[in-house]
């Protein structure tokens, strides 16, 4: 697929007012956003990435598209990306062009883990090619279904070429696991993602994307576009696991023409948090004891609303 | 034979037999026997005293002080080209690999199944009765089951 293809069909879905306010919605309030160039259009020596944009309604993602980052300019299309991290006041708003601010976000970068407020796990199941991922959805079905058995809550979303499975931090909140990516001790919350990962890895797949947790890991916005070099996929968020179990790859797939045949039901679609009434959080623990994870017990037996105040 | 001779074997002892030496003069004859046994392979003196040692074990001959040394300078004497270094350099036939050394992870590029759990595993060939035949492994060396698509 040429770059001006994909450039015209990332223009045709980014203009669409119901997929803006989706995208918006599901995740990027007081998280960073990202615009990264997809794999293979990534340049050695160019500016590949444009990070620290702050969205708070719809149109901020044309703004930063059309004006800030200049898409037609760079001559690529962009894949829309939000931090797993969400900050007490979200991220500042950085003035200046994407491409002259590296001073400025630095110095935020070396220091938002402060304003830190929560930070999601995130178990990406990523085939390595087109061919394999029939075998990635196959893995995503064991985690969930394992999931399940634990009534822990995920988020469930097809990612381009594979799945994501992402837990809120809030599930993992009363073990109070700090933040500081600085402070290797054992109690960070990315020391925990990754050995819960690494475990995942070891008793279904090793599909799962075991780069590190960090302080400033991003992930594919859902609703957002996936390009890659056979074609242009929408990272899809399953309401149901029935839609998840009858689901293939290619249903996500925008066609030639420009349409997506799934368009008209994402409207006020939003993503669906699967066994989020069924959680005590004694559940957390059993899942981790499952894994063979060590972690502080309580003896309360409280539910996910006492636990975040909500 | 003496009259000491004659009275010790009919008391039967055997006389003690002289220890014959190879007379220096026999020096080059002998390592132009040995030169003609090692067929111009001898490069060195470690060549050299395998076919010494063979030739004096044909004849069932024992190696006397002096002998071998003295029948070595003779071939060098004729021969330039061979060097004195007792050790022979031979080629490795075998490549072994290295403690430590690790197949890169970009190797393991095949999907497969081990218990149950999705690896990925790497091919590797051998030969066996003449037919070459593929096996799958994953990074710990075991076994991967791995299914050919059609």
């Amino acid at each position: 697929m040429s770059e001006s293809v994909e450039i015209r069909m990332m223009e045709s879905w980014y203009t669409k007012s119901y997929v803006l306010y989706e995208i918006l919605f599901c995740n990027l309030f007081d998280r960073e956003t990202a615009f990264l160039k997809p794999k293979h259009r990534r340049v050695k020596g160019q500016q590949n990435m444009f990070r620290y944009c702050k969205i708070f309604k719809p149109e901020g993602i044309t703004y930063y598209l059309n004006q800030e980052i200049d898409y037609k300019g760079i001559g690529s299309p962009l894949q829309t990306y939000y931090s797993l991290g969400k900050y007490t006041d979200g991220i500042p708003h950085f003035q200046g062009s994407p491409f002259m601010r590296k001073a400025k976000t630095d110095e935020w970068n070396e220091n938002r883990w402060k304003q830190c407020e929560s930070y999601d796990l995130l178990i990406d199941i990523d085939s390595p090619d087109r061919e394999h991922v029939k075998e990635a959805r196959q893995d995503a079905i064991k985690i969930t279904q394992y999931l399940d058995s634990f009534k822990m809550p995920y988020y469930l979303r097809y990612s381009g070429m594979g799945y994501h499975v992402v837990i809120p931090h809030r599930f993992f909140q009363f073990l109070n696991y700090h933040f500081d990516p600085h402070q290797v001790d054992g109690n960070s919350i990315y020391e925990l993602y990754n050995l819960i990962c690494k475990k995942l890895s070891e008793k279904f797949t090793e599909l799962i994307d075991l780069g590190l947790h960090d302080s400033v890991r991003v992930t594919k916005v859902p609703y957002s576009l996936a390009f890659y070099p056979d074609g242009c996929y929408v990272c899809w968020p399953f309401k149901t696991r029935e839609e998840f179990y009858a689901s293939r790859p290619d249903d996500y797939k925008i066609s030639s023409s420009m349409t997506f045949s799934g368009e008209q039901k994402i409207f006020r679609r939003g993503q669906t948090l699967f066994n989020q009434n069924d959680w005590v959080y004694n559940n957390t623990f059993e899942f981790l004891k499952s894994l063979k994870i060590e972690v502080e017990e309580h003896d309360t037996n409280r539910s996910a609303d006492e636990i975040s105040g909500v | 034979m003496t009259p000491t001779e004659a009275r010790m074997r009919s008391a039967g002892f055997s006389p003690r037999v002289k220890k014959r030496t190879t007379p220096e003069e026999d020096y080059d004859r002998l390592a132009e026997r040995i030169w003609r046994r090692g067929r111009g392979k001898i490069k060195n003196q470690a060549d050299f005293i395998s076919v010494f040692d063979s030739y004096l074990r044909d004849n069932g001959a024992k190696d006397n002080r002096g002998l071998r040394g003295g029948v070595f300078e003779r071939i060098q004497a004729r021969h330039p080209g061979v060097s004195s270094a007792l050790t022979t350099k031979k080629e490795r036939v075998k490549v072994f690999v290295k403690a430590g050394t690790k197949p890169s992870a970009a190797e393991f590029n095949v999907l497969g199944m081990r218990g149950g759990v999705r690896v990925y595993a790497r091919r590797t060939k051998y030969v066996l009765k003449g037919k070459e035949r593929t096996v799958f492994r994953d990074k710990k060396g075991r076994f991967v089951s791995v299914k050919r698509r059609r």
